[in-house]
């Protein structure tokens, strides 16, 4: 199955200090796939600009594999001062994140806009 | 002297043969000239019989005397077309030149069949007298005379831009025929006639063609224009057809001999185009028929094939293959050297693997050959898949873009053949050919036999290739074998005996190493006595990913448990310890989920703490219901302290209860068309079989399961752990 991810906007309000990245994510996120999503994810991260929304919506299927990916950009975002934060989640991969308590580490958050507000 | 009919033999065969070449093989151009030259001589020596007889018969006809001129003009036009592809064609021929030498020889032979060239033809003592008009045979002589100088400019030109031994030597045997030929010629009709007065040479006059021709044929045969088997088998077959339709056409020829000599020139020459369609229909007729007398003879190549490929295919190291393959090719060809290449694929190169040379010590480079990924020689292989022939280079236009980069490689190493071996599309490995030890060259059935072993040895090359990576693949596998028993011997192999509490799991180990956990650890008196346990902390868990990794992370938790443990008394601080301890070797890059669970038998109490860790089954007896737990906290590995985010819990057991604990093996496992079991299912055997113990329980939930994926492949550790409150 083939992953995708694609930058759909960039956000730049005037109160905050950085611009907030929004990528599109697209297909599946497993073993297979992982490497390449940090990837294309990881050039969005700089140090002037280290706020990344991912646009869950038309993720189909994300195993653990994904999950540590994810992992591991939240904490590289961390260390940058920013962050990296999930929208539109599907409901069974939220389901997921709750059970391993991942949603300590990963921001969910259901809408866009929810996500840059805070 | 040979008798008078000799030459109607020799021109009928003539005819044959001109007319078998040119059927067999209508495109071949070098067939085309022989066609023409075996035409003239047939043409010539009956030119001579009908003279001689003539002469005797006292019987003057217009008929013979004109083959002088047919003779002479298709001689012309046959010698220049030689020259054009003999030793090698011509570059630029265009058929702008065709149609012109063509039109105009054509046109010159319909003036010589008309009275305008021959005045005169009369029987003086016996002797056939023609008498020309002049100017017209001059007009006739000089495009044959100016053909002729052009033919031999044409091929000494050819002979100076020779460029190798072998062209060289071929426009010598050329010009040897050629001489020949035209000695003999003028001997047996001009000399020898004018010398002893009379005309009865002619035999030796019409062996003037065939003459010239064997040095040539010698060449053909030496050098390879055609290849031997193909001009014995050839040689057969024209004899046999030959004679099979030339003894009918003697004796109608002979029966009506006395009604052809008074003919005029438009009768005789009906009756010779109506005779030839006769005889070329027979010929027709009979020569498939013979020539599938010959058949058999393809079959021997085949043979040496299966023969070649059958002692290669057995052997499975590289070295021995090749061995073997050079020495078959030795024994077949007798090179003067084979060198082998083979793709590398840590240097990107075709790289000399072996040499053989033969005792002639032709090669004495020694530098080793290599041949560049993406060169224009590998590209020309990859493009034409053909074996590449060192004759060929110079003149042949599917060598164009090879044609200095090509020469050059294989003049270095003296090689007349380049064999490529392919395997699945791909070039594997290439075979250089030296000289041949007798110098003959290489038939194009040598040619066609080694491209067929090129072919068929790619296999086996690629599976001695592969030979040491499936070693080392097998080898590997055999390790991962056996760290899987070991990982699985980290498990418990038996419940534990504990007050109050009866114990029932199941493992099942997936197909590769996975990451599934569940222990038993018993504590006792504190004072390191276990032999009544007083406290059992049952744990189960699951390391993120699968592989060799996720099998050591396993193993690293189960140390760190068992060590921690033995100072930490509640669930919540050992978990808390344990993902310390992971998180130095997850670092997020893995993590584990974990539920503990802590029976104290004299408390009669149930603790645990979850870390991200599936549900918790409790089937409550008294109820006859399920009750679902979520274990809640984070997984382990993933944060260096989760001292803030685990809890702990009591679960408030009665007698009868029971408490299945899982891994995502059990509600992920997949049947045939790819769905899962799911806790639904899970959960629902557990309320429907609540009352059994729990033994049976599991091996309920186990048959359940086992009979919902029947032989899929298991890719996940399968576990299940069961426990009964039974005080």
């Amino acid at each position: 199955m083939k992953m995708e991810v694609k930058l759909l906007k960039e956000v730049c309000l005037t109160n905050t200090e950085h611009c907030i990245k929004i990528l599109e994510v697209k297909g599946y996120l497993d073993r297979n796939s992982i490497e390449e999503f940090k990837n294309s994810v990881w050039p969005y991260f700089s140090s002037n600009a280290n706020k990344v929304v991912l646009d869950f919506q038309q993720v189909e299927f994300c195993d653990s594999s994904g999950l540590t990916g994810l992992i591991e950009l939240t904490n590289k975002a961390q260390e940058l001062n920013g962050f990296l934060r999930l929208v539109a989640v599907s409901d069974k991969v939220k389901q997921v994140i709750l059970m391993l308590g991942l949603q300590a580490i990963i921001s969910l958050f259901d809408t866009i806009d929810s996500a840059i507000a805070q | 002297m040979l008798p008078i009919y000799f030459p109607i033999f020799v021109a009928v065969a003539c005819w044959f043969l001109g007319g078998f070449v040119i059927w067999k093989q209508p495109q071949k151009r070098l067939n085309q000239y022989f066609c023409f030259l075996l035409v003239i001589g047939g043409t010539w020596a009956l030119s001579e019989t009908f003279r001689t007889l003539a002469g005797r018969t006292g019987n003057p006809s217009f008929f013979p005397a004109r083959f002088d001129i047919i003779t002479t003009i298709l001689t012309g036009y046959s010698l220049v077309l030689f020259s054009w592809y003999f030793p090698y064609p011509n570059e630029n021929l265009a058929g702008k030149k065709f149609w012109f030498l063509g039109g105009m020889n054509f046109i010159l032979l319909i003036l010589g069949l008309t009275p305008l060239y021959i005045d005169k033809v009369q029987i003086i003592n016996g002797a056939y007298v023609v008498q020309r008009r002049i100017y017209f045979y001059f007009f006739f002589l000089i495009p044959f005379i100016s053909q002729v100088i052009y033919s031999i400019f044409n091929i000494w030109r050819k002979g100076r831009r020779a460029k190798n031994e072998l062209e060289r030597k071929r426009v010598k045997y050329l010009y040897l025929g050629f001489a020949l030929g035209f000695l003999v010629g003028i001997t047996g009709t001009q000399i020898l006639p004018a010398v002893f007065k009379i005309n009865e040479f002619t035999a030796l006059a019409v062996s003037g063609p065939f003459i010239g021709n064997l040095p040539v044929a010698f060449a053909i045969v030496r050098y390879r224009l055609m290849e031997i088997d193909t001009v014995i088998h050839r040689t057969f077959v024209w004899l046999l057809t030959s004679v099979s339709v030339f003894i009918p056409a003697l004796i109608v020829f002979y029966l009506l001999f006395p009604f052809f000599g008074h003919l005029n020139w438009i009768q005789s020459s009906f009756i010779f185009i109506l005779l030839y369609f006769i005889l070329s229909l027979l010929q027709k007729y009979l020569q498939p028929r013979i020539n599938i007398l010959f058949r058999r003879r393809r079959y021997d190549y085949f043979q040496v094939l299966a023969e070649v490929v059958g002692k290669i295919g057995s052997i499975l190291d590289l070295n021995g293959i090749i061995e073997r393959l050079m020495s078959e090719l030795m024994t077949i060809l007798s090179p003067r050297a084979i060198i082998v290449l083979i793709w590398n694929e840590k240097m990107q190169q075709y790289i000399e693997h072996s040499r053989k040379i033969s005792k002639s010590k032709i090669i004495d480079i020694a530098e080793k050959m290599n041949i560049q990924h993406n060169s224009d020689v590998e590209q020309w292989f990859v493009k034409q898949k053909v074996v590449m022939e060192q004759e060929q280079l110079e003149a042949n236009p599917d060598y164009e873009e090879i044609r200095t980069a090509g020469t050059q490689l294989m003049n270095a190493y003296h090689l007349e053949l380049l064999i490529p071996v392919f395997f699945q599309e791909e070039l594997r490995a290439l075979i250089g050919l030296g000289k041949r030890e007798t110098l003959q060259a290489y038939t194009l059935k040598d040619v066609e036999l080694l491209g067929k072993i090129g072919c068929q040895i790619g296999i086996v090359i690629d599976n001695a290739l592969h030979h040491e990576e499936i070693l080392e693949k097998q080898q590997l596998a055999n390790e991962m074998r056996l760290g899987r028993k070991i990982q699985v011997g980290l498990l418990p192999e038996k419940t534990p005996q504990i007050k109050g509490l009866q114990l029932a799991y199941l493992n099942e180990p997936a197909i590769t190493i996975a990451g599934d956990y569940f222990d038993f650890i018993p504590f006792g008196n504190g004072k390191g006595d276990t032999t009544e346990i007083k406290r059992l902390g049952i744990v189960i868990g699951d390391v993120s990913g699968k592989g060799v990794s996720a099998g050591l992370l396993m193993a690293v938790a189960k140390a760190s448990i068992w060590s921690i443990a033995q100072v930490e008394t509640d669930p919540r601080s050992i978990l808390v310890k344990t993902n310390a301890t992971l998180y130095q070797y997850m670092k997020a890059h893995n993590f584990m989920s974990m539920v503990y669970l802590d029976w104290d038998a004299q408390l009669h109490q149930l603790r645990y703490c979850g870390a991200g860790h599936e549900k918790i089954i409790l089937y409550s007896s008294g109820e006859n219901t399920c009750k679902v737990i979520p274990v809640g906290g984070i997984v382990l590995g993933v944060m260096p302290n989760v001292a803030n985010i685990l809890t702990e819990q009591i679960v408030s057991v009665q007698k009868g209860d029971k408490i299945v604990l899982y891994t995502d093996g059990v509600t992920d496992a997949k049947n045939n068309n790819n769905e899962s079991f799911t806790f639904e299912k899970l959960e629902q055997i557990v309320k429907t079989n609540g009352k059994l113990t729990i033994q049976e329980l599991i091996d309920t939930i186990k048959q359940e399961l086992f009979s919902f994926i029947k032989n899929t492949p298991q890719y996940d550790d399968i576990t299940l752990v069961g426990l009964e409150i039974n005080e």
